[in-house]
């Protein structure tokens, strides 16, 4: 089985990625991933066919191939960022400038966290403001892994920088339960939309206790920002932009959660939530 | 781990959290601390020594929770932050604000009154 992905293999095409990844790990027969006709991949594409291929391989005696793009720098690309490493080919991993590597997480690593925001931090010049949300999105993400999402594989983080668009995207992947079937226990929601918008609203969360703060403040971070939040979970796909909401019914559902950040660098977004003069503390 | 004063203390994060700043797990660590010295100081300070936080689970967990328990008459003169970022300053206030609104919803009904008394008494 052989399965194309697009030339833009990005977020925009989440549909058609989403449905080859979930292609490719149904069949028992010989995958072959095709990039040849690919010249651009973001963090999304290359976090969530790192788990299928990572899906694939848990199968005993499942092959896989991958044809890889003839676009030479799409391809040096990805070998720098790890993305080989998951086909078992041996990649440069060269750090360059505006990435941060491909990497499987089965743990909360506040170390890793923290060497991430430095890596971060050494590549892509950010303000104090900036940096701490960044911070705080990527800390607030990974507990809502490891806390909820009952995932085998853990997580799949990549981050890339775009100098030219002044862009920072950022994506969390995991191959779990996935929203709904999470908030179902609590809530009284039937689709994965409804899930995903409730999800990142104030006090919702699975667990007992009172708590669910880190999905409103990353959307708040990324209003004052003018940055896209955006949410697949299951069959649903939320953007949610600083003055509007779009959600979309994708065709083939995802199993698990996809957190995908775009993050303005030219904004100093300096995370003042209150007004300072109504500060308690 | 604590200089205590007279009826005053002080909670260094650094020294007691280490790197485990970020979960709620974290978080409740540093509210058992603080609730350890409640009936005993006048005065907690706790000291973040400049340490960059950006958790709201853990800053939730382990300060802005207090506002289910006391009033915020007595979270104000209890506690004190010190070397805070401004980031986790903003943070913190957000979350405490977001902890008064909880609390509010809560005693308008029996069953939120009911809630919070338990908690006020475990």
């Amino acid at each position: 089985m052989q399965v194309i992905f697009p030339k833009l293999s990005t977020i925009a095409y989440a549909d058609t990625i989403i449905k080859n990844c979930a292609n490719v790990q149904k069949t028992r027969d010989i995958s072959t991933f095709v990039f040849e006709k690919t010249t651009f991949i973001d963090p999304f594409a290359i976090t969530i066919i790192a788990g299928a291929i990572q899906g694939c391989l848990r199968t005993k005696n499942r092959k896989i191939a991958y044809i890889p793009p003839k676009d030479r720098k799409l391809k040096d690309y990805l070998s720098q960022i790890g993305f080989n490493s998951f086909f078992h080919i041996n990649g440069k991993n060269i750090h360059k400038d505006t990435s941060v590597e491909l990497t499987q997480l089965m743990a909360l690593r506040p170390l890793y966290i923290e060497k991430l925001i430095i890596l971060i931090e050494s590549k892509m010049s950010l303000s104090k403001g900036m940096k701490d949300s960044l911070k705080m999105s990527l800390q607030e993400l990974l507990i809502n892994v490891f806390d909820h999402s009952r995932s085998n594989s853990g997580c799949f983080v990549c981050a890339q920088y775009y100098p030219n668009k002044m862009l920072i995207r950022l994506c969390i992947t995991d191959f779990g339960v996935g929203i709904l079937s999470t908030l179902k226990k609590k809530y009284k929601i039937t689709s994965d939309i409804k899930a995903i918008k409730l999800s990142v609203e104030e006090g919702v969360t699975s667990r007992p206790q009172s708590a669910g703060f880190g999905l409103t403040h990353i959307r708040k971070f990324l209003k004052i920002n003018k940055g896209v939040l955006t949410i697949i979970s299951g069959r649903g796909k939320v953007d949610f932009y600083s003055n509007r909401v779009a959600e979309y019914n994708m065709a083939g559902a995802f199993e698990g959660t996809i957190v995908n950040l775009e993050i303005n660098t030219n904004k100093k977004s300096l995370y003042f939530l209150t007004g300072e003069e109504d500060y308690i503390f | 781990m604590f200089a205590a004063g007279l009826r005053e203390t002080y909670i260094d994060i650094k020294k007691i959290a280490g790197v485990d700043t970020v979960s709620r797990e974290h978080g409740k660590k540093i509210r058992k601390v603080i609730e350890l010295f409640w009936k005993a100081k006048d005065r907690i300070i706790v000291d973040f020594s400049n340490l960059s936080i950006a958790s709201p689970s853990f800053i939730d967990e382990a300060f802005a929770k207090l506002l289910l328990k006391y009033s915020l008459d007595a979270v104000k003169s209890k506690l004190s932050f010190v070397n805070m970022t401004d980031f986790d300053r903003a943070l913190l206030n957000d979350l405490v604000m977001a902890r008064i609104r909880e609390r509010n919803l809560l005693e308008q009904t029996p069953k939120g009154r009911f809630k919070l008394a338990v908690k006020r008494n475990r």
